[in-house]
């Protein structure tokens, strides 16, 4: 089981204002989006973005701080990469703007809020609460679905 | 336009070993879209290399999962083995590679016999995964497991299999072979079965690469993706390793490349025992992981990625694995919208789903 490449190991650092750029780029070169991986490192939190193409892979780390992390969804480019946002929103608290099929902190079942990002639930209890309301609104996929249902019926 | 209903499926239900919901919206008989739900047993193993030293992680890790356990473990030790650069020997790598490639043996039967229970055709189901305990047995033979095997450590392995043993798995594999091919005709060639699969949930191939789909649902739809491929490895090159592509993107021919892979990796198994050298299955560890490092493996479902990041500590700052069914939930949705209501089973066990694996 050889052939795990050093130079596959290179993690590039962006701002966030740069990762749409980045990854446009991949998305024109071919690119697979391959994993999304989230770090909690000292009062950041880390998102790292791993793209394929065949025995390469291209990475980019975007780091947030801790307490009000935010950055742009890449869905618009890569739809299936709500799964991975959706799961980094649950566990670190990472907020995905413009996120296509959020499931509004309901795509885990976790015990507590944000369990892997200690420092969102003791600094800001009140943007969890705001997020619980969103979730509530807009979040629940069952409610998304009723009323897509609704509409249609009523069509 | 027809009156749309909501039906919920899942969390329980007789198709579904583990718990995932889906909310499909129909009109008649047919899904307009379907909306999935899972994290009913999210059990954040990942979140314990706080607790576990790393050395230890590997029997955490390769819980993740009851069918591809082996592989799990043996991603989790590549990552650390290439974040501390350590080399295992080759007798450790063949030996790898039998057990990797055994696992997918019993993984495409279990999943043949699920698939068999799912249209109905029980005696099928109970025949296939009577073949199955061949393979469960050769696990327990080598490895003393025949669900967890505990096998894999950083560092190689922390047991050796003798000559004699090589060659009695050898011997059963061989023997596996025409029963195999007794049932490959039936899933191939039945006209029942067919019905229930040709034609149902196609994913073209630029839905799939569009979808991110990996594994025997992108090597369905036509695509020649295979970690096993694209790392080079020099094993599976020294074996002649082709990935096995259909074309058709349905449900039958995803059901065709895992018959054609449980064929190869026989193959493969049978040329290692051939070709593996003697010596050392394991070499001497010292210090602790410093740096980040990704790996990948192809499992019986897909592609599965092991990322790590130590401190020169003994405990990880982080281990993130992600497993093929994850990334195949995308290509699920797709191939349910437009299908029919009693298709809908069926169409969600072709992607091969472990919600173990995509839970943690």
């Amino acid at each position: 089981m050889t052939g795990q490449t050093e130079k596959n190991q290179n993690i590039t650092t962006l701002g966030a204002d740069g990762l749409l750029g980045f990854v446009q780029e991949r998305k024109i070169e071919g690119w697979r989006l391959g994993v999304m991986i989230a770090n909690l490192a000292d009062e950041n939190v880390e998102v790292i973005y791993v793209f394929e193409k065949g025995n390469n892979l291209s990475n980019v780390r975007v780091v947030l701080p801790a307490e009000d992390p935010g950055i742009p969804s890449i869905t618009f480019l890569y739809g299936y990469a709500f799964v991975y946002e959706n799961e980094i929103h649950d566990l670190f608290g990472v907020v995905f703007e413009g996120l296509q099929l959020d499931f509004g902190g309901n795509y885990f079942v976790t015990a507590e809020k944000t369990p892997w990002n200690p420092l969102l639930a003791r600094v800001s209890p009140e943007a969890l609460q705001s997020d619980d309301e969103m979730g509530d609104e807009t979040g629940s996929d069952t409610g998304q679905v009723s009323e897509k249902a609704e509409e249609g019926g009523e069509g | 336009m027809a009156k749309r209903t909501v039906i919920p499926f899942g969390p329980q239900h007789p198709v579904l070993p583990e718990p995932v919901h889906l909310d499909l919206v129909l009109e008649d008989e047919t899904v307009v879209e379907a909306i999935p739900s899972i994290g009913y047993i999210h059990r954040g193993l990942e979140k314990l290399v706080e607790k576990r030293e790393w050395p230890e992680m590997v029997s955490v890790i390769e819980r993740i999962c009851g069918i591809c356990s082996f592989g799990h473990g043996m991603g989790y030790c590549l990552s650390i083995e290439g974040n501390m650069g350590i080399q295992i020997p080759e007798r450790a790598e063949y030996l790898r590679l039998i057990w990797h490639e055994l696992g997918r043996v019993h993984s495409h039967l279990l999943w043949l016999g699920l698939l068999a229970d799912s249209f109905g055709f029980e005696s099928l189901y109970m025949h296939t995964w009577k073949l199955r305990e061949t393979v469960l047995d050769l696990f327990e033979r080598t490895t003393g497991g025949r669900v967890i095997f505990s096998v894999c450590k950083v560092g190689g392995l922390r047991r050796d299999v003798d000559a004699d043993t090589l060659a009695l798995m050898e011997r059963k594999l061989t023997e596996l072979v025409p029963e195999i091919e007794e049932l490959a005709k039936v899933f191939i060639e039945d006209s029942s079965v067919g019905s229930r699969l040709k034609g149902v949930g196609v994913l073209t191939a630029e839905e799939a690469a569009a979808l991110g789909a990996v594994g025997p649902v992108a090597r369905g739809s036509g695509l020649r993706m295979d970690v096993r491929l694209e790392e080079k490895d020099r094993l599976y090159v020294d074996l002649g390793f082709e990935p096995c592509v259909e074309t058709a993107g349905d449900s039958h021919a995803r059901c065709v490349v895992r018959i054609r892979e449980l064929f190869q990796s026989i193959e493969l198994i049978k040329a290692a025992i051939q070709r593996i050298p003697d010596g050392e299955v394991s070499v001497p560890v010292k210090g602790n992981p410093e740096r980040e490092y990704i790996a990948r493996v192809e499992q019986p479902r897909g592609e599965a990625y092991y990322y790590s990041k130590g401190a020169g500590e003994k405990f990880l700052k982080r281990i993130r694995v992600r497993t093929p069914t994850n990334a195949n939930i995308p290509a699920m949705v797709k191939t349910l919208a437009g299908a029919q209501l009693a298709d809908v089973p069926i169409l969600i066990l072709t992607i091969d789903p472990c919600i173990s694996c995509t839970e943690r």
